[in-house]
């Protein structure tokens, strides 16, 4: 088979591959997910998952997992290239040895360039800005990996705080596409979606007539008044709404729906007035079967198990410099590395690089060494920005990296999100990269001697 | 969310992005005096291509600012 026929059957296996896994799986092997995908929660901090442990203080977020996964594989690749070479004691590397020898060299040649060879470099500066690089380039790809971003776990939208969707048994039902979900507005509708989350109902209500609901509502206020004395915590914290509010509810939604037939038999409706009007009525009656409901459905929707409420799902793994905490954690760490490499290069003569004490005291041979010590002092500030600006590029690039997978993702389920997976790749590598070579940078420049230019200004002078 | 607030912020969000505008221009020019620096002395290509880089990283610095800003507009306030 020549390479051209060899090339056309690989990509046409790989169209079929995609055609198959992204129109017949999700429309016909998955039938209760509804014709569009649902948008994950975006929120710029880490969201939180699981609280209490090791203290009651502590928030584990998805951002954290993500740092652990990292740092987990990284530990992993450095024992592996142990093994490979047998304790560094190989003789001649193998393939696994070589490599990593051959990140490991990329790296190297980059910190023997910009620092020289001293002791101190290979000691201390080296690793450091090794570590930042593998952790990073890990870090920043695994948001590339499918599962995380997208599997998580399902709860309820905060009242005024999410955009949610209704839920057909553990996926997200969502049948209009280009929809960014439902907001959760009100204290009662967060009760009665935990109540389904948490289990405490599972079915819908049923449907029922004004007369019915009437009853229903005059025995159980009827009940309550005489078990009002009684009436204690149910021993243990279902804070969700009473039996009695559940069918108030359903009862005024009996009459929406009445008030809301009567208005539709009007004569001089718009279409639009028309059109809202019958999304009211079918939010009504889906709010007589689901109390406090906000997602108006059908009654097969309803018979299918699809279920009214605002469901999100947050993820349980989200890339690590998604997070700004790891970005300005990782960038103070770099800020103090890099005073510490001065200083033990340079020793206390670091600081005239801030307070140029010796363009003070040569102030009466060269007059204008008063602008090097401003200079000094605008030093300081560059010192902070370095700081920030470390800190908010990686966040930036990779947290808008990461929304932009979100987004096409949500848009072209199909072939295009593919390309945004290619420039996620690149924008990964790069900026880690730049992370670890600012670092070596700004370190190499801290152990420079700067006393030796003035020397040679003088000489030239 | 609905609201002219939602609107208003979305307005927002747009006119942060267009101080992206000057990071574009200025990383044109720093790559268009690499290249032409790499041409005339290639043997300095890569000197040239390592500050390159770590010009063409500050710039785009401040780009970033930008769309941090347009992000807070959108999803903190």
């Amino acid at each position: 088979m020549s390479v051209n026929q060899r090339g056309m059957m690989i990509f046409f296996f790989i169209l079929a591959f995609a055609v198959i896994l992204c129109g017949v799986v999700p429309f016909m092997l998955l039938p209760g997910a509804g014709i569009a995908m649902a948008l994950p929660v975006i929120q710029v901090p880490g969201e939180v998952y699981a609280k209490g442990m090791p203290s009651p203080d502590f928030e584990f977020t998805n951002t954290l997992m993500g740092t652990l996964i990292a740092d987990a594989i990284v530990i992993l690749l450095a024992l592996l290239a142990r093994r490979a070479s047998n304790g560094w004691t190989k003789e001649v590397p193998g393939r696994g040895q070589g490599l990593m020898e051959g990140f490991i060299g990329f790296v190297y040649g980059l910190v023997k360039q910009m620092a020289g060879t001293r002791a101190i470099v290979r000691n201390l500066l080296f690793p450091l800005v090794a570590s930042i690089f593998f952790f990073l380039l890990i870090g920043n790809w695994l948001e590339l990996i499918p599962g995380v971003d997208s599997v998580g776990i399902m709860h309820c939208g905060e009242p005024d705080k999410h955009n949610g969707y209704a839920r057909s048994g553990s996926l997200l039902y969502n049948d209009a596409a280009l929809f960014s979900g439902y907001a959760v507005a009100t204290e009662e509708q967060y009760l009665m979606c935990e109540d389904y989350l948490l289990g405490y109902e599972t079915e819908s209500f049923g449907v029922a007539s004004v007369a019915e609901l009437e009853e229903e509502v005059a025995t159980l206020s009827a009940s309550e008044a005489e078990h009002a004395e009684e009436e204690d915590d149910h021993g243990g914290g279902h804070h969700g709404l009473s039996d009695l509010q559940k069918a108030e509810a359903r009862l005024e939604a009996a009459y929406a729906v009445e008030s809301l037939t009567v208005a539709l038999e009007a004569e001089d409706l718009t279409e639009e007035e028309q059109a809202a009007l019958e999304t009211e009525l079918l939010l009504a009656q889906t709010q007589i079967q689901y109390p406090h409901a906000i997602v108006p459905l059908n009654q097969d929707q309803i018979e299918s198990g699809v279920q009214p409420y605002g469901f999100i799902v947050t993820p349980y793994v989200r890339a690590a410099a998604t997070d700004l905490n790891l970005t300005l954690a990782l960038a103070l760490i770099s800020f103090f590395a890099i005073q510490y490499f001065g200083i033990s290069a340079l020793g206390a003569g670091y600081f005239q690089k801030f307070i140029n004490i010796g363009a003070l005291g040569n102030l009466s041979k060269r007059p204008l060494g008063a602008v090097d010590f401003l200079v000094g002092l605008f030093e300081i500030i560059s010192e902070f920005s370095k700081v920030i600006s470390l800190a908010f590029r990686l966040f930036g690039n990779i947290f808008a990296g990461q929304l932009l997978l979100f987004i096409m993702a949500f848009l072209v389920a199909t072939m295009l999100p593919v390309i945004f997976y290619g420039l996620e790749f690149i924008v990964g590598f790069i900026q880690a990269l730049v992370f670890a070579v600012l670092t070596l940078v700004f370190s190499a420049q801290a152990m420079e001697d700067h006393s030796h230019h003035d020397d040679e200004h003088g000489h030239e002078h | 969310m609905e609201g002219i607030d939602v609107g208003l912020k979305a307005v927002g969000a747009g006119l942060a992005m267009i101080g992206a505008l000057g990071p574009g221009i200025g990383i044109g020019l720093l790559v268009n005096g690499a290249l032409n620096a790499m041409g005339r002395n290639p043997d300095a290509a890569n000197t040239v291509q390592t500050n390159m880089i770590l010009g063409i990283v500050f710039t785009e610095a401040v780009a970033i600012y930008c769309l941090v800003v347009a992000l807070i507009i959108l999803f903190v306030l």
